[in-house]
């Protein structure tokens, strides 16, 4: 195995050209998919400031049937989170909360900037979390009292403090309001859907709460399977709000739903496509993968024309078709994970440098941030080894196969021609 | 028993539009410690036997029986071992790997009867200083002269210690001083150590230092 290794390297000396060009053209595959299914993978499993995505179900639209015919959608009011969803038993914790608006936030003294703010009522801190550099987030009293008070992120702080426990206690104006510094927490990156923004106040702090909204409701879970508990007990309270609201019906559009399903709801009026979207990625992966795998074929074929004389020296010394299908193969193996770690380091760098951008197209949303750098997340993320592993195991496999039919019939080549 | 055994060997090339007989009815015996010299013209069929003979091609008609073996019948696996352990081989043109050093490239047959590594240098270094070859078992082919290519590619062909030597031609490429230097060192393996050797040449002044010359014409052997 050492010789076949140190034969693949020599090799590839020899053929540098081909050689790079397999090893970039796969690399770039294995970092493409990598950071398409990171970014997915960001989006949607347990990670970061969401660590509870999967035992979590969410609610944000709900659509008026009307008697008389016809619909009405619309992001979720504050009647429907009082009256279906806060008297909720079932879940661990219900968080309410809005989605992020641009606020000006200044210090007496300094010019103001636009920051996004989230209002938020205290147990969308237990299901979220969020890393206290200072201070405490809001008690579940100081939401109910509507106290004005404000979690600022690090970075934002940073603009206004020397250290973030300075932040703490100080007052700072947001939309002309005066709030108190409550804590400082680190940066949370834009790819967290529900749980990102730069400044949180307590959600009563809003005058319209509990009667318009738009609101979007998390309710936790105790495990994964116990959401059908929380699904039938929404259904149940949906059924006796509907009794209010009669003649007409209130419809939540296949929701409480899971996170992906919440991820991609950008319209209060339909139901995210979840297969097609599933689809969509399912036919990128396999593009990405496919396209270097033809390369790749190509490229060992050539590869093994440039090199017919060897193998057949080598059969006339005694190698076996299989020790030349292993060898060849080999190299192609060697190949592949020497394009993986290129990948691996490729995906790292792309997303070290350009994360922001990436997540700010995959939330839709023009969130230009005002303070520091979007792309917050935990650059531990890349250090998945499951998917590295299963991304380089796909690219093995797909090697294998299109390296395949050049190795076989090299390994099957007539001696005496191969010599001429 | 004969090293060598050649019962009516026949070997015809065929395509779609013709069909080409490289040898006939080749009836050969070649004793162990023989040394013969093939000669005939071009397209006479003379690498064409010794591909045979080496088991690097198939006749399409007869048998060739080597150490006492039918080879007609031999696995893929059972005639590679064949070629790695009883048969070595010295080409017209070298065919040294490019990519690999002098010494990478004597160890190469010994890769495939499983020695070790230790073993394998061991073994090339020791078959370089035979043909005088010591002192360049860090280059590659491409920093070579004709001359010390073939001497890497006789010590090649005795990696494995092979009863049985093929060369084709062994000087066809070299000059006079070099060829006569090559053919000391086959006549060196013939006499001290017994082995088999079979050389297709046009030289005459060669072919004489052979113990048997078999000429051949039009695929037939005619002495």
């Amino acid at each position: 195995m050492k010789e076949i290794f140190r034969l693949a390297l020599i090799n590839m000396r020899t053929q540098p050209l081909l050689a790079a060009l397999t090893v970039i053209g796969s690399a770039v595959s294995i970092c493409l998919v990598m950071m398409v299914f990171i970014v997915r993978q960001a989006s949607l499993a347990d990670y970061g400031n969401e660590p509870n995505r999967s035992r979590t179900l969410y609610c944000c639209a709900q659509v008026f049937k009307r008697a008389k015919g016809g619909t009405e959608s619309s992001w979720m009011g504050g009647r429907l989170v009082n009256e279906v969803f806060l008297p909720l038993k079932t879940p661990q914790a219900i968080a309410v909360f809005k989605g992020i608006s641009k606020q000006e936030v200044a210090l007496t003294g300094l010019e103001s900037q636009e920051i996004y703010v989230r209002a938020a009522n205290a147990d969308y801190f237990r299901i979220f979390r969020f890393d206290l550099l200072a201070g405490q987030t809001f008690t579940p009293e100081e939401c109910h009292e509507g106290s004005r008070l404000v979690i600022l992120s690090e970075s934002v702080a940073a603009h206004y403090f020397s250290h973030p426990a300075e932040a703490v206690g100080q007052e700072v104006s947001i939309n002309e309001d005066s709030y108190v510094v409550k804590a400082v927490v680190r940066d949370v990156a834009s790819i967290m859907k529900a749980a990102y923004a730069q400044a949180w106040i307590p959600c009563s702090v809003e005058e319209d709460f509990g009667r318009n909204g738009p609101y979007q409701v998390a309710m936790l879970g105790e495990s994964e399977a116990g959401l059908a508990a929380i699904r039938d007990e929404v259904e149940q309270r949906l059924r006796v709000h509907n009794q209010t609201v009669l003649p007409d019906t209130l419809d939540l559009l296949g929701q409480p739903a899971s996170q992906e399903d919440y991820f991609y709801r950008n319209s209060a009026n339909r139901i995210p496509g979840l297969k097609n979207i599933r689809r969509e990625f399912y036919i990128i992966y396999l593009v990405l993968l496919v396209i270097p795998a033809l390369n790749i074929a190509s490229m060992t074929r050539s590869r093994l024309r440039q090199r017919e004389a060897e193998i057949g020296v080598r059969r006339a010394f005694g190698a076996t078709r299989r020790a030349i299908l292993v060898q060849t193969f080999m190299e192609s193996m060697v190949q592949t994970l020497l394009a993986g770690l290129l990948g691996l380091g490729l995906c790292f760098l792309l997303l070290a440098c350009f994360g922001g951008s990436i997540t700010q197209g995959v939330l839709n949303q023009s969130m230009g941030p005002t303070f520091g750098f979007a792309w917050t997340l935990d650059l531990s993320i890349l250090f998945q080894p499951a998917v590295w592993l299963w991304t380089l195991l796909f690219c093995l496999i797909l090697n294998a196969i299109s390296s395949l039919v050049p190795t076989w019939r090299a390994s099957r080549c007539n001696i005496v021609e191969s010599l001429k | 028993m004969s090293m060598i055994e050649l019962k009516k060997v026949g070997r015809v090339f065929r395509t779609s539009e013709v069909e080409t007989i490289a040898l006939e009815n080749v009836n050969i015996s070649i004793e162990k410690g023989e040394f013969v010299a093939i000669m005939g013209p071009s397209g006479c069929g003379k690498s064409t036997l010794l591909n045979i003979m080496g088991l690097l091609d198939r006749p399409t008609e007869g048998e060739v029986i080597l150490k006492g073996t039918p080879t007609g019948s031999l696995s893929d696996r059972r005639a590679a071992a064949f070629r790695n352990r009883t048969v070595g081989f010295v080409f017209q043109s070298f065919h040294l790997i490019p990519s690999l050093n002098v010494l990478q490239n004597v160890e190469m047959p010994l890769l495939y009867c499983g020695m070790s590594e230790g073993k394998r240098h061991e073994r090339a270094r020791q078959l370089l200083e035979q043909v005088g070859m010591s002192h360049r078992l860090r280059h590659l082919p491409s920093q070579l002269s004709g001359g010390q290519s073939q001497r890497v590619a006789i010590a090649r062909a005795m990696a494995c210690n092979p009863d049985i030597l093929l060369a084709d031609e062994p000087t066809g490429n070299l000059d006079s001083h070099m060829s006569a230097e090559i053919m000391q060192l086959l006549l060196q393996l013939n006499q001290k150590e017994g082995r088999t050797i079979v050389m297709v040449t046009h030289n005459e002044e060669q072919a004489h230092q052979a113990d048997r010359i078999i000429r051949f014409f039009d695929g037939r052997q005619v002495e």
